[in-house]
């Protein structure tokens, strides 16, 4: 078991799935065979210090996942006192690839109503924070780390 | 455009490198090359080979389709079929000549424009 650091769009899924030697069906996404999905792996971003001790414990599960903006020092020593590795998705290159991942997966090609819900709101979001300065809100896009996730869209 | 800025601003949470970790996967590697992504899985012992990678890279084929229109039209992104490729390849443009996303707006505002 390990704990895999990463974003929306860092292919967290796919990457952690392989890294516990499950070969996921071939899909744009693979929110639905992980965290999403009915398979064991748990998003822990938003989870407090004794519902991980409990995942932990009595769970059992394939690996876990938190956002990286969620990431921090008590929760790593959390995971050490149990000896699970940690590992970060390092964004080192191509870093366009994470926004295309999320505009094509989470917003223009969602698969499920969790994402495409999500995308709406941000998409909502965007327009009331730019449309006073341009025509181009969506084009002009931005985002900063929020509270409940890396996504967490902002003006 | 502002959202591409960001990821490569190198202090900005989603893109900065942590301390507190093991290991590390690299991102790139996955879009870089087969040897690249095989290299990269290796590292943590699991046997991934050019098959798998092929696999993969098809069911991301509108990934890597949307990443290469951005990078055909860096000079032309009005055509480009949506919003975000647009506002992806004003700011790889702006990037690349060093400008700041101020000054990338205001030069290539313009370009979103799809000509008549």
């Amino acid at each position: 078991m390990f704990v895999l650091i990463g974003n929306s769009g860092s292919n967290h899924n796919y990457i952690g799935l392989t890294l516990v030697n499950r070969q996921p069906q071939d899909n744009l996404a693979y929110h639905n065979q992980g965290t999403h999905g009915d398979v064991n792996v748990v998003d822990i971003s938003n989870m407090s210090h004794d519902r991980i001790d409990h995942v932990i414990k009595n769970d059992d599960p394939l690996f876990m996942f938190c956002f990286a903006s969620k990431w921090n020092a008590d929760l790593y020593t959390l995971f050490k006192r149990f000896g699970i590795n940690v590992i970060q998705i390092i964004i080192d290159s191509h870093r366009e690839c994470m926004l295309i991942n999320w505009q094509e997966k989470l917003r223009i090609n969602a698969m499920d109503d969790t994402d495409r819900i999500f995308s709406k709101e941000w998409e909502q979001q965007q327009r009331q924070s730019w449309s006073p300065y341009t025509k181009f809100p969506i084009e002009r896009e931005r985002l900063w780390s929020g509270p409940t996730n890396s996504m967490t869209m902002s003006s | 455009m502002e959202w591409t800025y960001k990821l490569y601003d190198n202090e900005f949470i989603d893109v900065k490198q942590s301390l507190l970790c093991d290991q590390y996967f690299s991102f790139g590697s996955m879009y870089e090359s087969i040897n690249d992504a095989v290299k990269e899985f290796d590292k943590f012992g699991i046997r991934y080979n050019g098959q798998r990678y092929e696999k993969w890279r098809q069911s991301q084929k509108l990934i890597f389709d949307s990443w290469q229109a951005i990078n055909n039209n860096f000079d032309d992104p009005g055509p480009l079929k949506h919003d975000y490729q647009k506002g992806m390849a004003i700011a790889l443009r702006g990037m690349s000549e060093s400008l700041t996303p101020t000054q990338c707006w205001k030069q290539y505002e313009q370009l979103l424009k799809v000509k008549s």
